[in-house]
């Protein structure tokens, strides 16, 4: 396997920081080979290193492009909140379905946090949970993220290792998200957010697959309707 | 970063936007669904009354588009022997009109035309001779659009002239939306081609569908000299009327352009000599009238397809050149529409559905005449001109029947306004093309083309009244 690819479970993990001097046809057939081998249901993409540098701008759309194109499957993007609606707005086009965004703990990406909640569909928009380690500090991290509709991403690597009361934080956050109105069905049916899952995996795999897949359609159809092209724009004027 | 743009209404609203044709493909197709299921009139008899929600049903989609228009075509084919209304045989055995072969073979012609490079020699010939005058310009070009549009589809010609004015634009660095020379320039091609285009058969393929149509009907036919001398004195009048408007709604000068002349004398040079290919295109063409002129027994189809075999013979064309320009999508459509008429008349519905319109209202013949033009000319403003005559000129020619109306002379009253679409952008090929330059506005394209409307009413309606009774087209 190339060196920053790794399969986790029913997720590839793609880092594209390390792999960004590999041809993008290399990483495919190599992502070929593990789809053919694995149960996939998700590419999770790392990728920080693009925001006013273009080249690796291009390399991330091209990979992107690709992946899309040729497997039609949930990408997750692992990226920082960055303040620009344009490159966001690049990214929804291009394709990708989901986001995991590293904040600012400063608050000064609420904007961006806004705007990027608003542009994907709900329930798509994460964060990763480090060093709470209190009840209450996890709790109160929980009901802000949630209440700006981003789902708090607490893994079992998380520093503060609080196994033994998963479930209680899990049932906190699904009981904070569905207060919020953040809809569930990415949770509950793609391999995004570790604690949660393990609540789906109540339901039947089949039956979680064939709702991961609608919604998957729906929102690649509400991405096709609102993404314009200054060039589809035109054409569709018949002009 | 690719340059695009976030629509932020509701994805319901988006959804609708993007597959309106799909709902209204869905109710017409319920509808459609639920007339066959309805209880006929012995009157009508079932197989005439399923004729008519065919009709219908096609209508509906072909003037919403809500499918494409040769897929309707399709449907339309396919319905009526499924139904039962005619045939399997007889059905596709209408596929086989004489008109159908007509279109194929101008689009032969065209692509001819269009490739030896004879049009343009020939129009940048005529902005030569201008001399550079506004005004004269304006008329040289109004004229020649529609001449060329005699002999071949408006829309190619539209198509072929476009870049020769916008080339001559740019060379005298007209502002789009500022320059009023720029406006009258592309709408003099616009108007030339489309007022042209209803001149002839070969202007527009809505003509010979009309034929078609006519002689489903009635066993009639009208030859290609009997169209042109029956409409050209009105084209004429019409040309007349769009150079008034162009130059006193655009304020056009009779001024000299200095530099035009240089201008057009370079884009001859780099035209080069008069060449074979382009002679024998030249040639070929002139026969192919004559042949439809003089010896119009043979047949305008048979004509018309020889006339194509000789450009392959004479390597003017290969058949991946004309594959291009042929639009089988217009074949098929205009298949579909003409199994549909033939149809309608075999069941007998339209006469029906004729008798319905007349116990009605019991209009005179001449106002029937009247409402025809009228009709027709608004219609085609918003859905397609083959559309128009379709639905209308069936119907025109059974209450024509009634009227003692001619129905050549009903023929004509659907035919030549459904091709006269001025103040749309959208209502014809060349429109869209001219509209393409962005140099007016749809407001201004309407207010010009709603007078141009008013006037070709007029005159329709005076050739109707006096021009074709006098050559023996009688409505009474």
């Amino acid at each position: 396997m190339l060196n920053g690819i790794k399969l986790d479970n029913n997720k590839v993990v793609i880092d594209l920081t390390t792999l960004h001097n590999t041809a993008v046809s290399e990483i495919i057939q190599e992502l070929k080979t593990i789809i053919y081998n694995n149960n996939v249901d998700v590419f999770y993409v790392v990728s920080n290193r693009y925001e006013n540098e273009l080249h690796e701008f291009y390399f991330f759309k091209k990979f992107v492009e690709q992946i899309k194109g040729k497997f039609n499957i949930f990408l997750m993007l692992k990226t920082v909140c960055f303040n620009s609606t344009k490159f966001f707005d690049s990214i929804f086009a291009l394709g990708v379905d989901a986001l995991d965004l590293t904040i600012d703990a400063t608050g000064t990406d609420s904007a961006t946090i806004d705007y990027v909640t608003r542009l994907w569909p709900s329930g798509t928009i994460f964060t990763d949970i480090i060093g709470e380690c209190s009840d209450s500090d996890i709790k109160e991290t929980i009901s802000q993220f949630t209440a700006k509709k981003v789902i708090p991403r607490i893994m079992k690597e998380n520093a503060c290792e609080r196994t033994e009361s998963s479930f209680c934080v899990r049932d906190f956050i699904i009981k904070s998200l569905k207060q919020n109105s953040v809809s569930l069905k990415w949770v509950m049916n793609f391999e995004l957010c570790g604690i949660i899952q393990q609540k789906a995996g109540q339901k039947g795999r089949s039956k979680r697959k064939i709702a991961g897949r609608v919604a998957f359609e729906l929102a690649s159809l509400r991405r096709k309707l609102m993404v314009k092209e200054v060039q589809s724009s035109f054409d569709s004027a018949s002009l | 970063m690719d340059r695009i743009e976030i629509d932020r209404r509701s994805v319901y609203v988006l959804f609708f936007l993007k597959y309106y044709k799909a709902f209204i493909f869905v109710v017409a197709t319920v509808l459609f669904g639920f007339a066959l299921t309805v209880d006929v009139t012995a009157e009508l008899g079932v197989e005439g009354y399923k004729a008519l929600c065919v009709f219908f049903y096609c209508l509906i989609l072909w003037v919403t588009n809500a499918l494409p228009l040769a897929i309707t075509g399709l449907l339309a084919i396919v319905l009526i022997p499924t139904l039962e209304v005619v045939s399997h045989k007889m059905s596709y055995s209408f596929f086989g009109n004489e008109a159908i072969f007509f279109i194929l073979g101008a689009f032969i012609i065209a692509a001819a035309n269009k490739k030896s490079g004879l049009s343009e020699r020939i129009s940048l010939e005529l902005l030569y001779r201008s001399g550079g005058n506004k005004r004269r310009i304006i008329l040289y070009l109004l004229l020649f659009a529609a001449f060329m549009s005699f002999l071949m589809p408006e829309h190619a010609v539209a198509a072929i002239l476009f870049p020769v004015i916008t080339d001559i634009v740019v060379m005298l660095k007209l502002k789009k939306g500022i320059s009023n020379f720029g406006k009258a320039l592309y709408l003099s091609l616009a108007w030339g081609c489309i007022t042209g285009g209803v001149a002839t058969y070969l202007g527009g393929a809505r003509n010979p569908l009309a034929v078609g149509i006519l002689q489903e009907f009635t066993g009639v036919t009208i030859g290609f000299f009997e169209w042109i001398r029956a409409v050209t004195p009105a084209v004429l009048v019409m040309l007349f009327f769009a150079y008034i408007i162009l130059i006193r709604f655009f304020k056009i000068k009779n001024e000299v352009i200095p530099s035009m002349t240089e201008i057009v004398k370079l884009k001859k040079i780099e035209r080069g000599r008069f060449s074979f290919l382009e002679a024998k295109v030249l040639i070929v063409t002139t026969l192919t009238v004559i042949a439809w002129i003089a010896f119009k027994d043979i047949g305008i189809a048979n004509i018309a397809l020889f006339s194509a075999i000789m450009m392959f013979l004479l390597n003017v064309i290969k058949w991946e050149d004309a594959a291009k320009t042929i639009d089988w999508g217009i074949i098929i459509m205009y298949g579909g529409a003409i199994s549909l008429g033939a149809s309608l008349i075999e069941t007998k519905a339209v006469f029906f559905l004729a008798d319905k319109v007349m116990a009605t209202f019991h209009p005179t013949a001449f106002v029937m005449i009247v409402l025809f033009i009228v009709l027709s000319i608004w219609l085609t403003e918003g859905i397609s001109n083959s559309a128009v005559v379709v639905f209308l000129l069936p119907v025109a020619l059974s209450i024509s029947k009634t009227y003692g109306i001619d129905p050549k002379l009903a023929t004509f009253c659907v035919a030549v306004p459904s091709g006269l679409v001025y103040m749309l952008p959208t209502g014809s090929p060349p429109n869209a093309i001219c509209y393409s330059s962005g140099f007016y506005s749809i407001k201004e394209s309407f207010q010009a083309g709603l007078i141009m409307n008013l006037i070709s009413i007029t005159v329709l309606i005076l050739t109707a009244k006096y021009y074709w009774p006098w050559i023996g087209l009688k409505f009474e």
